[in-house]
């Protein structure tokens, strides 16, 4: 069994970049989305929010924190993931996010330069 | 126009029955239900570790819930569904808002042998609904690689 989710959006802000309490790195990011659709003679669009989390240490280092900031197009391919916790009252909330798997920047390549293939090898 | 792309797949066990409510205008139709699907994977230590998770499926439109839903998906049948995933936010009955997500079918394949009998082995369901989330949710997380899984 498995679950697939594909999404396409821009960045709602940077990517907050932390380290978990293992030294790991956790990257969170939220992107936003349009879906426009016909209601009646009108033309309606509405945005949809999703926060994804990844601890892919190489997506990080390599493709989030050089490449995504606020406003970047993306398309990300995950799983969706539901977490619980408890809040102050101690009700149980729940959680759900998009766990990256792969994430592509929808922008028109660059050419390729040398210092980027430096940083490549590194 | 800048669209943007929403796709969901996934296959898995229905939870229970749907929930169906027949509205006289055709569109309005409607089913709801739930649908677990177990993830596998195999830790380096070699300790094969599952991970349930859950999602509220709603389907629309008088033909497609009165001439598949309503046949076929019922507890325990095994679908594959594709559609998009929409944010949704209730009142529940403590009267706390809650926020979630919510598959919007478009399309409903069933994965069962049609015919096949009334009874689907309600064994083969995954145990709880919706707090399986939190014990397995690290390891589940920080397995990035995906071939660590097994594939069905």
């Amino acid at each position: 069994m498995s679950q697939e989710f594909i999404l396409s959006g821009r960045l709602a802000r940077d990517p907050d970049i932390r380290s978990t309490l293992a030294g790991t790195p956790v990257a969170n990011l939220r992107v936003l989305q349009t879906r426009g659709y016909r209601k009646g003679e009108d033309w309606v669009e509405e945005v949809e929010g999703f926060d994804l989390v990844t601890f892919n240490e190489k997506l990080i280092t390599r493709v989030i924190q050089p490449f995504c900031s606020k406003g970047k197009r993306l398309r990300i391919r995950g799983r969706l993931q539901t977490r619980s916790w408890e809040d102050q009252n101690k009700v149980t909330r729940y959680s759900t996010e998009v766990v990256i798997d792969d994430l592509r920047l929808l922008e028109r390549p660059a050419p390729m330069t040398r210092s980027s293939t430096d940083q490549d090898a590194a | 126009m800048s669209g943007d792309i929403n796709v969901f797949v996934v296959d898995g066990y229905v939870g229970a029955d749907p929930q169906i409510s027949i509205a006289p205008e055709q569109k309005a139709t409607r089913a709801r239900f739930r649908i677990a699907t177990t993830r596998k994977f195999q830790k380096e230590s070699g300790e094969i570790v599952e991970y349930t998770e859950w999602f509220s499926v709603i389907c629309w439109g008088e033909a497609y819930v009165e001439k598949l839903v309503q046949p076929y998906v019922k507890k325990g049948a095994f679908l594959q569904i594709m559609g998009r995933v929409q944010n949704t936010r209730w009142t529940d009955q403590d009267g706390i808002e809650r926020f979630g997500v919510e598959i919007v079918a478009d399309r409903i394949d069933l994965l069962d042998k049609v015919g096949a009998g009334s009874s689907y082995g309600s064994e083969d369901l995954p145990g709880d609904d919706s707090t399986s989330g939190t014990e397995t949710n690290e390891a589940a997380s920080s397995t990035s690689d995906y071939y660590d899984e097994i594939p069905f």
